[in-house]
């Protein structure tokens, strides 16, 4: 038996040699000992076990499941989920039909539910930390200690008057209504978020173009082609589920699926056709599309010429330079290719859409890329109609006809600079601020913000983070971060670094509001309810936050009133016919009068609208009564061959190709930005690359998330391991084999518009080499849902078991069943340099120039 | 007497693995071992390669190699056609992992008996639809009574062209694939167990 | 002493270590407890006590923060080293289920339940120290009169299916991975009263 030499002494001294010689007692002994233990244990409470029954024990044992319609968190499509429970046990969870946009469908995750719920390392007691942060040793403290200390610190923040010390960052919230309730009754700007590493280039795209929301929902149920540059849908992006069942509809019914990838993934696998590209040039072939799409008059003219608010002879113009032949120059997509899939696009409007997300967004010319795709359904005239490019103004439920219960805080005056992203133009310059999340241990680093305290939830940013290392050292750094108070699940590498430990609820044992960008183009809300109570002394925010709010004081506790959460909840369903009763018992509720938000802009203003109204004779912008704050016009609508109709929710009030309000917002940050779609290529990828250089992208699996899915034995089981993918022709002549150990050394982009772009080495990864034919030849693809070193061994394929300090070598039968212990799983967050859009900040994955060589 | 069947139709599987991690969980299935798993096949070279998703499990076939392989009779048919093992008759002699073309047979580690999938017979008998069916977010898996000309698997048997997994063996298998690409005889030294070696390893 | 009265000995010796032992795996130790360990001198194995005394480099406070802090490490987690949990012991990838289930059919068979203190890491009836609880109460109601064969039975099938399919591995690995207090102590001491031949003759299995 080993004794970790740094560990507390101890007096005893191994005796047993490791198994169990020596350990039979004798009689005597035996007796001797007993007694003594009766004493000792006498009166000071071991487990009882009594006769007297509690009154709902019953014998029946198989009794009915009863089914608990609820909504899943296990990724962020939050497909409404029905559990299955009986006898206090969640047996399975199936989908609930009721949801218009999953209508019953789950996924893999979905279906793993259970194995989260009852994971054996669940963290289900308040932990707090005994030695050095970071150094793995804790101790068990109750809540009332937890809730002690953490209001005692947040409280004495607060009566400073400096209430931006008090950061929170979080992952995956949907909770927003409470999480902001208690961040704006304190008083904290310090909200971070996540958004730039997900969607926040294309958010500003979709905005800049028809302003009225940030998120495309193609009517793909009714397509016949669609068009994706990039986005896996069928194994992640934010619709997952219910954008596959449409697309696997569509597909029933006959569409083409035509995608542009740098890497086969499953969505390009069994699309109807998929182009292999080169990373950061799917913006160039979308407008390389257009230059076809114009030029051969295969445009929607007459739409362009009303909603436009950039002449079609224009914007001809301005797409003539970006040639098919140019394209494929830099795509590698032939040119023939790019005419064909144009034109075949085209001819299928408008029952046509486009689809991108990540792979064409997460890139430092992002925005540009999906302003150029975005544009192309402008170009055949498909936006908001049946089968084509559809968007919702709501991204949730309809807060308007179900309000937040008041009394709602103000928002807080107080600033924080790391929130304002000062330096990205359109970061948060529309209605949903999305900050600049990878900049966020930068900028503390650097000191341009004193945190004093911070609470992470729901969010493992020591490890998902790019330059995790960067981060782990801000946690580590007492000085910089004097008290981290960890809100989650498992344990995981940012809870390794906090001082408290809160264990969260999971998503089946808690409470929420909730909804999604709907598919179906009609919004709806829903509730996520326990299904079984919380597990052990696990907790939700919306106990833990009234709680500390009432212990800080300082007029906090008035916006807590409710004495529960469901006091809360159920005034707040109150304008649902039949209110929280009834979204208990159905999980969702959808407003049978609305109808499908097709074609908005096309919607006449009535006589009541138009009442009172002015009109500009030269925009035809209509404008009604004034701004509040600014005391501007409001615009209304605009007149359109005569009738007055809604428009589009931008300035001009039609689709802006062209748009003046981020050239504003550059001018105002020091940056120009373009008014129309162009292609702004890559610096770092402008030059000759030495053959052992390749261009590193990450990608996402299906059964895994962010941070939250690698514990679960059954989704780990099926995905663990994360070899960099190769192309095989360009690994035949770097004399690489499959299998082949090499080193990945990233570079940072030799680029002034990106903090730290100095072209510096960053970080090198020993990894193996997988040889495929389904990637890029310039390009070498490692997966993030991989390589954690913190979580148990099951999340870590063993590595979490010895090395740390507070674990113990163990011969531990468990393991054998981890048949997938030692499987390759490299942390590529690791080296992927902070690598913001330059111009709504976006988190460049799949950018970073890297060099690689082969090692022994 | 229904005549229980399955179709798998590959247009429309998106590889999730929703249908296996049901399974796991419905009959808490050790890891390691497998009732169904998707299969992931790629083909074809750059720029145009291909991956393909084929779900597996065992395919309660009418000529069921395991059956006539058990020296202890622990395999048996159910009236409606599942193949099922019973066991409390089987002593480990693993004739049936041997026999079965499909690796749709495992050493259950708890129970130390051969063990495999039911077609989910406790479910179907209460007229509920297997766990790998009612999973499938896609509806690309059907179950159902081969002989009811009203099923709808009987129906979308008569408008598409079936085939079966490996029908060289000739063991009529009760499960069916809509396989317009071919992707099943590319499922070659692999079967319903996953080939736990097939890893990079980290050292 | 007569045979009775040693076989009586025996068995409240047995059940005590039951007890403290069930006592150990459920809550970390407080100041009451570790006085009273301190007090009765409790030695395993070659003479080790159960816990070390205060002395001049560590004192109570710091001692009973070392034995929180290794009760957590061991027991509670993160990463729990020997979760005390037969489910877990067993591989399975949800806590509680099977083994927790036939923990809660034998409960109900016998018309008992555990009174479980608020302040108990304890999640389910597969825990060890409900087993060793009920395994005490059980063998303590069959001595108390040995023609009823419903305790003894409970005794039996407490033991066969539900402790020893695990409790040598597990108490192999609490005394292998403690570094401090008295988990090692209790292992070995536990691993005793679990050997049926150290159990009076009237509560032995048939």
């Amino acid at each position: 038996m080993t004794r970790d030499a740094a560990s507390p002494p101890t007096a005893n001294p191994d005796p047993t040699g490791g198994s169990r010689d020596g350990w039979r007692l004798s009689r005597r002994d035996l007796l001797r000992l007993g007694a003594m233990a009766a004493v000792a244990v006498g009166g000071v409470g071991a487990i009882e076990i009594t006769d007297r029954l509690l009154d709902d024990r019953t014998g029946d044992s198989t009794p009915e499941a009863t089914r608990i319609p609820s909504m899943c968190q296990m990724c962020t499509t939050a497909c409404g989920i029905i559990g299955h429970v009986a006898n206090g046990r969640l047996l399975k969870i199936t989908g609930n039909p009721k949801d218009p946009n999953s209508q019953g469908a789950v996924c893999a995750k979905g279906v793993a539910g259970p194995s989260v719920l009852y994971d054996p390392f669940r963290m289900l007691y308040p932990l707090k930390r005994v030695g050095e942060r970071g150094s793995g040793r804790w101790r068990r403290i109750t809540w009332e200690e937890a809730y002690d200390e953490i209001a005692t610190r947040l409280r004495e923040i607060r009566d400073r008057g400096k209430p931006e010390e008090f950061a929170f960052q979080q992952g995956r919230n949907r909770s927003s209504d409470i999480v902001s309730r208690f961040l704006n009754a304190y008083g904290t700007p310090s909200h971070f978020n996540h958004r730039a590493l997900c969607s926040a280039n294309r958010r500003a795209a979709i905005a800049t173009t028809i302003g009225e929301s940030d998120w495309d929902l193609g009517d793909f149920e009714n397509s016949r082609y669609v068009l994706n540059f990039g986005s896996n849908w069928a194994e992640a992006h934010q619709g997952h589920i219910p954008v596959a069942i449409r697309m696997m509809r569509a597909r029933e019914k006959g569409a083409r699926l035509v995608t542009f990838e740098t890497r086969m993934s499953n969505t390009a696998a069994l699309s109807d056709e998929w182009f292999c590209v080169k990373p950061g040039t799917d913006g160039l072939i979308a407008l390389a599309m257009a230059n076809v799409i114009c030029r051969e008059g295969l445009w929607d003219r007459t739409w362009l010429e009303t909603w436009s608010n950039y002449p079609p002879d224009k914007i001809l113009e301005h797409v003539a330079q970006y040639t098919p032949a140019r394209a494929e120059q830099e795509s590698g997509v032939p040119a023939t290719t790019i005419e064909r899939i144009a034109r075949e696009f085209a001819a299928a409007a408008p029952e046509c859409t486009t689809i991108c997300n990540r792979g064409s967004q997460a890139h430092r010319n992002g925005y540009y890329n999906d302003r150029a795709i975005t544009m192309l359904n402008a170009l055949v005239g498909n936006m908001g109609k049946r089968g084509g490019w559809c968007w919702h103004p709501r991204s949730s439920w309809d807060k308007k006809a179900i309000p937040e219960p008041e009394p709602v805080p103000d928002k807080p005056t107080a600033r924080s600079i790391i929130a304002e992203a000062k330096d990205w133009p359109l970061a948060n310059a529309f209605a949903g601020k999305m900050k600049v999340a990878e900049i966020i241990y930068l900028w503390i680093r650097e000191g341009r913000q004193k945190i004093s305290a911070l609470m992470t939830y729901n969010a493992d940013t020591a490890w998902s983070w790019p330059e995790a290392q960067l981060v782990r050292g801000v946690l580590q750094d007492e000085k910089l971060i004097p008290f981290h108070v960890c809100i989650d699940v498992m344990y995981s590498e940012t809870s390794h670094l906090a001082d408290i430990i809160l264990p969260w609820a999971t998503y089946l044992e808690r409470w929420d509001i909730d909804a999604r960008p709907p598919q179906g183009l009609v919004d709806y809300v829903s509730l996520r309810q326990p299904v079984v109570p919380p597990r052990g002394e696990s907790k939700d925010i919306r106990e833990i936050f009234p709680e500390l709010a009432r212990r800080i004081g300082g007029g906090m506790e008035a916006y807590f009133p409710w004495a529960t959460t469901e006091e809360y909840l159920e005034e707040y369903f109150r304008p649902v016919p039949g209110g929280f009763a009834r979204m208990r018992a159905d999980g969702v509720w959808m407003d049978p009068t609305k109808k499908p938000h097709y074609e908005p802009h096309t919607k006449p203003l009535t006589a009541a609208e138009l009442d009172g109204a002015a009109e500009d004779a030269e925009t035809g912008i209509i404008y009604k009564g004034a701004d509040s704050k600014t005391g501007e016009p409001v615009a209304i609508g605009i007149r359109i061959g005569g009738v007055a109709l809604r428009g589009f929710l931008t300035p001009s009030r039609k689709v802006e190709i062209y748009s003046d309000f981020v050239v504003e917002k550059g001018k105002a940050a020091g940056r120009e930005v373009h008014p129309l779609p162009v292609y702004e290529p890559i610096p770092s990828h402008q030059r000759e690359f030495p053959d052992d250089h390749l261009i590193m992208t990450s990608y996402k699996i299906n059964v895994h998330n962010a941070h939250r899915t690698m514990q679960s034995k059954w989704l780990q089981e099926i995905s663990h391991t994360n070899p960099a993918l190769l192309n095989r022709a360009t690994a035949d002549k770097l004399g690489i084999g499959d299998g082949d150990w090499i080193e990945v050394t990233s570079f940072r982009p030799l680029d002034p518009a990106v903090p730290m772009g100095d072209g510096s080495e960053l970080g090198t990864l020993r990894t193996r080499v997988r040889l495929t034919e389904g990637v890029h030849p310039l390009v070498i693809a490692i997966a993030h849902n991989a390589g954690r070193s913190v979580g148990g061994a099951y999340a870590t394929n063993g590595k979490d078991d010895a090395a740390i300090p507070g674990y113990g070598e163990a011969a531990d039968p468990d393991l054998d069943r981890l048949w997938w212990r030692g499987a390759i799983s490299v942390p590529q967050n690791d080296i992927l340099p902070i690598y913001p859009d330059p111009v709504a900040g976006g988190q460049a994955y799949h950018d970073t120039v890297v060099r690689i060589r082969k090692v022994g | 007497m229904p005549r229980f069947g399955m179709l798998i139709d590959l247009n429309t599987c998106i590889g999730c693995h929703a249908c296996s991690v049901a399974c796991k969980n419905e009959f808490d299935v050790p890891l390691g071992v497998f009732r169904d798993t998707v299969k992931y096949v790629e083909d074809g070279a750059y720029p145009n390669p291909t991956r393909h998703f084929i779900p597996v499990l065992c395919n309660h076939c009418e000529d069921a190699p395991c059956l006539n392989a058990c020296p202890t009779d622990a395999i048996t048919r159910l009236p409606n056609g599942e193949v099922v093992i019973n066991e409390g008759d089987c002593n480990l002699n693993r004739f049936c992992m041997a026999a079965c073309p499909y690796g749709a047979i495992y050493e259950d580690p708890q129970t130390q008996t051969a063990s495999k999938c039911t077609f989910c017979d406790h479910r179907t008998s209460q007229g509920e639809a297997p766990a790998c069916v009612e999973a499938c977010p896609t509806n690309c898996r059907i179950f159902g009574d081969l002989d009811d000309p009203d099923s709808e698997i009987a129906t979308r048997m008569r408008e598409n062209d079936t085939t079966v997994w490996k029908p060289d063996e000739h063991t009529a298998p009760r499960v069916f694939y809509v396989d317009p690409k071919h992707a099943l005889p590319l499922i070659v030294n692999d079967g319903v167990q996953v080939d736990k070696t097939a890893d990079l390893q980290d050292s | 002493m007569s045979p009775e009265h040693d076989a009586a000995a025996l068995l409240r010796a047995n059940t005590a270590v039951l007890r403290l032992a069930a006592r150990l795996f459920a809550r970390e130790v407080d100041a009451p407890l570790y006085g009273r360990m301190l007090a009765t001198d409790i030695r395993w194995g070659t003479g080790h006590p159960l816990v070390d005394a205060p002395d001049a480099t560590r004192d109570e406070a710091v001692i009973l923060e070392d034995m929180a802090a290794e009760f957590c490490r061991l027991f509670i987690g993160p990463q729990p080293v020997c979760p005390p949990y037969a489910s877990a012991w067993h591989g399975e990838v949800k806590l509680g289920g099977r083994p927790a289930h036939a923990v809660e059919a034998l409960m109900v068979r016998h018309g008992v339940r555990p009174v479980i203190d608020s302040r108990d890491a304890v999640l389910e009836p597969d825990h060890i120290s409900v087993e060793l609880a009920l395994l005490a109460h059980f063998r303590e109601a069959a001595a108390a009169d040995p023609t009823r064969t419903g305790e003894r039975a409970a005794v039996r099938e407490l033991l066969e299916q539900h402790i020893r399919p695990w409790s040598d591995g597990f108490l192999e690995r609490v005394a292998d991975a403690a570094r401090m207090g008295p988990y090692e102590g209790i292992a070995v001491l536990l691993w005793n009263v679990l050997d049926d031949s150290t159990v009076p003759t009237a509560s032995r299995l048939p």
